[in-house]
């Protein structure tokens, strides 16, 4: 019954809405009401759902997704047996039955037909091959920043997404939380002027972390699995949560908290410059990174991008940042900061701004997961597509491979290749573990 | 035991049916050949350091200023790394070397090391205790009566006296108050207090001493401690207020102990072991600790009263470091890697220097090496590879262990012979090594591979049937497209599926390129009804951004 609804209303809406879709050109800017605040859908008119990686963040995102009426979970993925017996646990105690089925092997959740749309939380090197599988099958995504490990998998993402028309939404979700837009709408509306400088400030890196030994494959991991298209190494354990969480900072996996959080306040910085298609023309920098130890991402991070229209963008690790954590940017004006909790501004009148009918409105969500669910009803593009992710996290990518060649970079933004740097082109992309592709 | 008596003992034991008086003889030859003819035996000890320091740094400094004087031939004796739980294994063996220079501050040696060391010295062993060495070991007596002086591990008046130079005389001075602190780092005068001992003879009596932590209010037994020079610590560049002991020596029972501390070392640029008369110094005081003697004449760039004075690039060859490392495997120590890394990356942008690299990296993948070491120069290789890494990385192709480590190299590199090597090895390929062998092939978008991927579509095994769709989704050529077209009315099931998305991928490539005919025609194919409703929905999205120009 719920199958065939759901496969029913897909249709339907990818045959009225698919090419409609594809002609949405930026700023989005969207008045909130066309969207559904609507409270609960009865079940067999749900977004059926299934949740790959349940670990930490994924766990979050499924909670979310579970206390929503628009959605139906299904089905729960991972390769830690321990991740998925919780996540079975918590989605069939939500709907008091014994329906969820737990797969170890993500192909078989999007083999299935009757699931309309995937939330992901996988490492940073699994988050690619994934969604190229999931959007061959025709799945909408809700999937975990950063985007991706390499920006060559970032495109390949963006434009398989694109190519069938899906609804994606990054887990950028500050862009859903109102004192950032706030901030974003005043910097476009030019209330500080023309935005010379912005700063970006994100944490600051862990240390080496020790050399752990090699230990025996737990029983419930399947440790193959989870290293997928990445170098294979033995089994250890990263830190307290096995070889979870602690991936963060081994750049096998993740670039560290450069680009843990490029996904967060670097979108955000682009988005209230009107950037969010585009990306540097220049990039140096300089980073620390740990001499011994397991863990080997930058700890201190400091790099320099200049835009075309001469604008410089700033991103560092907080300690190393004037203001510390968040977006600044600078105008002829004055500056607006905003970080987690805070928006401030050089003078207190440019928070008391009003943003006028005829000027820029931008796109309004309230809750990052609804717009999702929204969008994948009705079709429309949620508040962080798949392209602008992908240039979200090309800046913190970018700032990785300057400060590993130690070198100034020239890169062309609509290429998306460096100038005249045969060996920066190298690194914007990986081999891939047989049999593992995009 | 001390070199003359070594000397001897290796005489006597190849002489031992010779007749005493012509043993006497040969002693007295052999003394002044040998001594003359084949250098000094150093032993470096290193192998964990506080947090602050980083032996992989210094040692390798070390080594090259000691053996830069000809005296020397050094050694590393290297401990497990920290919290191994292997320390029992680690016995240098101290009698064999003339000096010990201790580059060390962790784990407490076993029993029997420690007694070994303390016999060393007792019968006559040489040691240099440089810089933060001092800070090991704070609950072993024996340890700091060698050093005369120690600073932090908790140490405090219960180590001994502060040693003050205090109106032209040694001063020690029992107040109470911790063991071991210094001002921020700053450039320094020293003042030789010792102008007659070998070390400090010839030296000026004022030399300015580089940028360096100045290791003030040290703590110790200070027993037969000679002060040879100290530092004053400005209170305003928030020292003591004392004249602090920079370089001394300890002799303990017939050994020799010259103590430095000088030459903080953590990351490049090494201010305070590239200055002059830090490397003076520990170069003569390494000679007398080992000798009794100071044979060295003062070098023409020693430091002046008011000017310092460095020398650069102390680093070792880039096959020391390989040397270092040649036995790494997974959860060991990465410091030996990252001073590798470090190598490469110094040569980044010449060329001719990165060749000579990649040289040697391409031994270490000939020779048996772990697989760890290997997967690292593999990773290396990828930023570096040239045409000249194709032949070995070829080989490795073939290899299960190693095909996909050669192909993280082999993908990044660019270059017909590249994909040469990759077409070469497709046919004797099986399983998995042949899925990985055409996914490079397809990310090379390898037009010569497309006869041979639109063979492999029609693959008994899945694995490899995708792999080539989806590698000829990629090449995007003419023929490619050809060999889809064919596909998507031969195949069925999922892999239909792919071979549709791989031939949008051609469309979607080709509208990139311009030409928009010839999208139009494949996605107007595949907007027919008898397609599938997600690859109509596609095409259809396909003619559109095809006609109306628009961006991704």
């Amino acid at each position: 019954m719920l199958r065939r609804k759901s496969i029913n209303r897909r249709q339907f809406l990818r045959e009225v809405t698919g090419l409609a879709a594809g002609a949405i050109t930026f700023p989005y800017i969207v008045p909130s009401s066309v969207f559904s605040k609507a409270g609960s859908y009865a079940p067999s008119n749900r977004i059926v759902m299934g949740c790959i990686g349940v670990g930490s963040q994924g766990t979050g995102n499924m909670m979310e997704f579970l206390s929503n009426g628009d959605a139906q979970i299904v089905a729960v993925c991972d390769v830690d047996g321990w991740n998925l017996n919780r996540a079975k646990r918590r989605v069939d105690s939500r709907y008091e039955n014994n329906d969820c089925k737990t797969y170890t092997d993500f192909r078989e959740l999007i083999a299935r037909d009757d699931i309309d749309a995937l939330s992901l939380a996988l490492p940073d090197h699994w988050h690619s091959i994934p969604v190229v599988m999931a959007a061959q099958a025709g799945k909408d995504m809700y999937g975990e920043k950063p985007l991706a490990r390499t920006i060559y998998e970032g495109q390949v993402m963006r434009d398989v997404v694109n190519r069938y028309g899906l609804i994606w939404q990054t887990g950028s979700w500050q862009r859903s939380v109102r004192d950032f837009r706030r901030a974003c709408e005043l910097v476009i509306n030019g209330r500080i002027g023309k935005v010379h400088m912005v700063e970006v400030g994100l944490p600051t890196g862990r240390g080496g972390g020790g050399n752990p030994a090699v230990e025996p494959v737990p029983d419930r991991l399947d440790w193959d699995f989870w290293l997928g298209p990445a170098p294979w190494r033995p089994y250890m354990r990263f830190g307290r949560s096995g070889p979870h969480w602690d991936w963060r900072w081994i750049m096998d996996y993740s670039g560290g908290q450069l680009t843990d959080w490029a996904g967060h306040h670097v979108d955000i910085a682009h988005w209230g410059l009107g950037l969010e298609l585009t990306g540097p023309v220049e990039i140096e920098g300089e980073g620390m990174y740990p001499r011994d130890g397991i863990f080997d991402a930058p700890t201190q991070y400091k790099f320099t991008c200049k835009y075309k229209d001469g604008l410089t963008m700033v991103v560092a690790n907080d300690r190393q940042q004037p203001m510390g954590m968040g977006t600044v940017w600078y105008g002829e004006h004055g500056w607006i900061h905003v970080r987690r909790g805070r928006l401030e501004a050089s003078s207190y009148k440019i928070l008391q701004e009003v943003i006028g009918p005829n000027e820029i409105r931008l796109y309004e969500s309230q809750n990052h997961h609804q717009n999702f669910l929204d969008c994948v009803r009705s079709r429309k593009k949620t508040i962080t597509p798949i392209e602008v992710a992908h240039r979200s996290i090309s800046v913190g990518l970018l700032g990785e491979i300057a400060m590993l060649l130690g070198r100034k970079l020239r890169w062309d933004p609509d290429k998306e290749q460096f100038v005249d740097d045969e060996t920066a082109n190298r690194m914007l992309r990986r081999s891939m573990r047989s049999p593992w592709h995009l | 035991m001390s070199r003359r008596s070594k000397v001897i003992n290796r005489v006597l034991e190849a002489n031992r049916l010779a007749l005493w008086f012509c043993t006497v003889v040969l002693v007295v030859l052999c003394f002044g050949l040998v001594a003359s003819a084949e250098p000094m035996k150093a032993l470096i000890i290193n192998g964990q350091m506080n947090a602050s320091h980083d032996w992989n740094v210094s040692s390798p400094a070390l080594k090259q200023m000691l053996e830069q004087t000809g005296l020397f031939k050094v050694d590393f004796a290297t401990s497990p790394p920290k919290g191994s739980g292997n320390m029992e294994g680690f016995e240098p063996n101290f009698a064999a070397y003339d000096v010990v220079v201790l580059d060390y501050d962790g784990e407490y040696w076993s029993e029997q090391t420690k007694s070994a060391f303390v016999e060393y010295v007792e019968n006559g062993g040489g040691v240099v205790v440089y810089h933060s060495a001092d800070n090991a070991f704070p609950d072993w007596k024996e340890f700091n009566e060698i050093i005369g002086l120690g600073g932090w591990g908790g140490r405090d008046e219960k180590a001994g006296p502060y040693i003050r130079w205090r109106d032209g005389k040694i001063v020690r001075d029992m107040s109470a108050g911790r063991g071991g602190s210094h001002p921020p780092q700053h450039v320094y005068q020293v003042i030789v207090r010792d102008k007659e001992h070998p070390i400090t003879k010839d030296l000026p009596e004022r030399w300015m001493h580089d940028r360096d932590e100045l290791y003030s209010e040290l703590r110790g037994p200070a027993e037969n401690l000679t002060v040879l020079a100290t530092a004053y610590a400005d209170p305003n560049k928030r020292g003591t207020g004392e004249h602090e002991p920079v370089l001394f020596t300890v002799n303990y029972g017939k050994g020799r102990v010259f103590h430095t501390v000088f030459g903080h070392a953590k990351r490049p640029p090494l201010l305070s072991m590239e200055c002059v008369g830090f490397i003076v110094t520990l170069q003569r005081g390494a000679e007398w600790a080992a000798s009794g003697n100071v044979t060295q004449k003062v070098p023409g760039d020693f430091p002046t009263a008011t000017e310092v004075s460095r020398r650069k690039g102390y680093k070792l060859s880039l096959d020391e470091l390989l040397a270092e490392v040649k036995n790494y495997d997974f959860g060991q120590s990465r410091l030996g890697l990252t001073a590798v890394s470090d190598f490469v990356r110094g040569a980044y942008g010449k060329p001719a220097e990165l060749k000579e690299i990649e040289k040697s990296f391409l031994e270490v993948l000939r020779s048996d090496a772990t697989y760890a070491y290997k997967q690292f120069i593999c990773r290396e290789l990828s930023v570096i590879g040239t045409e000249q890494s194709v032949p070995v990385l070829a080989e490795m192709l073939a290899v299960p262990e190693f095909s996909d480590m050669a192909r993280y190299a082999l993908e990044r590199m660019s270059g017909e012979a590249v994909d040469e090597a990759l077409r070469a090895a497709l046919p004797g390929a099986k399983g998995k090594i042949k899925v990985g062998i055409i996914n490079s092939l397809g990310e090379h978008r390898d037009s010569k591979a497309v006869s041979a991927m639109s063979e492999l579509i029609y693959d008994s095994n899945d694995t490899i049937a995708s792999a080539a769709v989806s590698a000829l989704g990629k090449v995007a050529d003419q023929r490619a497209i050809e060999a889809l077209a064919k596909a998507k009315d031969k195949t069925t099931g999922k892999l239909k599926l792919l071979v549709l998305d791989a031939y949008l991928r051609c469309a979607d490539r080709l509208v990139a390129q311009g030409d928009k005919a010839k999208a139009l025609a494949i996605y107007r194919e595949l907007s027919g009804q008898d397609q599938p409703k997600l690859i109509r929905i596609a095409a259809m999205r396909g003619m559109v951004n095809a006609s109306s120009g628009t961006k991704k």
